[in-house]
């Protein structure tokens, strides 16, 4: 059962499902940069809207799938975070800094398209 | 109230452990963010278990007392045991590679948190959230 | 044992309840208590202490616990209720002595057996006035923090958030849980924070405020915080709380058109002709 990433206007799109395993997280970045490393690729959005709970280890995975992305040239934005997950990464300590966020799908393009023109 | 009793044995046992402590704190009446914050402290120490003892043990309680009602977990496990508990309830602290974040990051998610551990024995952590 | 006098009382009901109505009549400052008039509450009264020695005892309990929480909720005092439950005790010595052929004696301990069940009545009114007017409290307390944590959609993409009044822990969760919901609900991108209203700013509030900044962020919105008064800043400042990440301005209006140039806006004022 893979992660489905897609390609809208030259933005790759992604989705991450609940139960995120060791396994498919490896699987999940190799494919990733794969399409990274792609021409034409203009950017990378990370959505979090399957997701009811957020715990270190998907933030983890999250930080290193930013880093590879920017380290390939694309900006990144996560996008979908619901308030209850968001509330409960603050308490945690985890606020993610360094990382662009947007609201949904849509937010998350506009602002990706706003920084590669920035680039 | 009885208790319910959830062995630890894989990875996959993470999202089947925070899946049931969700329900049963929205049973008892646990507001959505309360629920969230349980369920990913028990994702945390889950986690934990896995990652350090292979296998282990969740035991959930409902808590009722002096009108409050509240939740009791208790994940315990018979792995390597935390070295110094102190340290690893410290910010940033970790020896596999991940956060730091999952024991502190729990204990800030909840009302009650306590470690019992020894070395090459085991760990037992018991924590608790009550309603308000 | 049976009692001339509670024999009597069953018979003569309608006058005892009569009896009582006017004496109430002239202490009671109206004629009606919890929606009720006094006349029918009399006549339930009467007949609940009656009941208590046809087989149902508690029956008076049960009935003014019942009228204890309508009055209460009708906003009247129970205080009311109380006095007619003592006047009950006399109007019924009034009607019935004349009719009684016992000794004085034997007529003031039957009363007697009368006391007790009012007695309890009276302690199982003030029981329900209270658990009815904490239930108030707290149902008003819970109605007033929602109204007072709104959040106010401004324009294009824009949230204000005005606090006004102090802010416990209980008001600061309302005030996040709004205002992330409405991040959600309106799909704002800045949000103004506005807490010139709020008289004391203590290391709380403000942890409570980076917190509810912070998950704004996460949520891919940017806070503007705004009114911060000169107590407040030294309080930051004092207690070494780094508030560097979070963008200030001084005025509401500063605010807002920081937000505009934000949100790629310019005001323009359009001279009259």
């Amino acid at each position: 059962m893979e992660v489905p990433i897609l390609l809208i206007d030259g933005f790759w799109v992604t989705s991450i499902q609940e139960a995120l395993h060791d396994r498919s997280v490896l699987d999940f970045k190799q494919r990733l940069l794969t399409k990274l490393n792609q021409p034409q690729t203009r950017g990378l959005v990370i959505d979090l809207t399957a997701l009811d709970i957020v715990d270190s280890f998907v933030t983890k995975a999250l930080i290193e799938l930013c880093k590879l992305a920017d380290l390939m040239g694309a900006g990144v934005v996560v996008t979908g975070m619901n308030p209850a997950v968001a509330i409960t990464l603050v308490e945690m300590g985890l606020d993610l800094r360094g990382i662009e966020t947007a609201l949904d799908l849509q937010r998350g393009l506009d602002k990706l398209r706003k920084l590669s023109e920035e680039r | 109230m009885g208790e319910l009793k959830i062995p630890i044995k894989n990875e996959y046992d993470i999202v089947s452990a925070r899946q049931a402590v969700r329900e049963l704190s929205r049973e008892l009446g646990f507001g959505t963010v309360d629920q969230v914050r349980i369920a990913t402290a028990v994702s945390e120490l889950v986690r934990n278990v896995v990652l350090y003892a292979g296998h282990g043990l969740m035991i959930v309680q409902t808590l009722k007392s002096n009108g409050n009602t509240g939740i009791e977990i208790v994940i315990e496990d018979q792995g390597p045991g935390i070295g110094d508990p102190d340290l690893a309830l410290c910010d940033g602290f970790s020896t596999s590679g991940g956060l730091g974040a999952g024991l502190p990051g729990a204990r800030r998610l909840m009302d009650f948190f306590d470690v019992n551990t020894t070395c090459g024995r085991g760990t037992k952590i018991l924590t608790r959230k009550w309603l308000k | 044992m049976n009692s001339q006098v509670i024999g009597l009382f069953s018979q003569h009901q309608e006058a005892i309840s009569d009896q009582l109505q006017t004496t109430a009549a002239s202490e009671l400052p109206a004629k009606t208590l919890g929606g009720q008039t006094i006349s029918s509450i009399s006549q339930e009264l009467v007949a609940g202490l009656a009941l208590q020695f046809q087989g149902k005892p508690g029956a008076l309990t049960e009935l003014v616990a019942r009228l204890s929480g309508q009055v209460v909720l009708a906003g009247d005092s129970v205080d009311n209720l109380r006095l007619l439950l003592d006047r009950m005790l006399e109007a019924t010595i009034a009607v019935l002595q004349p009719l009684a052929t016992v000794t004085p004696e034997q007529f003031l301990q039957e009363i007697r057996e009368l006391y007790e069940p009012v007695d309890l009545a009276k302690s199982e009114l003030i029981r329900v006035a209270l658990k009815t007017q904490q239930e108030i409290i707290r149902k008003q307390s819970r109605a007033l923090l929602e109204l007072s944590t709104p959040v106010i959609p401004l324009f294009d993409n824009i949230l204000v958030v005005p606090l006004i009044g102090s802010i416990d822990s209980l008001r600061a969760k309302q005030v996040m849980d709004n205002l992330l919901a409405g991040i959600v609900e309106h799909k704002a991108e800045i949000v103004l924070i506005d807490i010139s209203g709020v008289p004391v700013v203590d290391t709380q509030i403000a942890h409570h405020i980076m917190k509810t900044v912070q998950a704004a962020r996460l949520l891919g919105a940017r806070c503007i915080l705004v009114g911060i008064r000169p107590e407040f800043a030294q309080t930051i400042v004092k207690l070494g709380i780094d508030f560097n990440d979070i963008v200030t301005k001084s005025s509401l209006q500063a605010g807002f058109e920081l937000a505009l140039t934000w949100d790629n806006y310019k005001l323009l004022k359009i001279d009259e002709e």
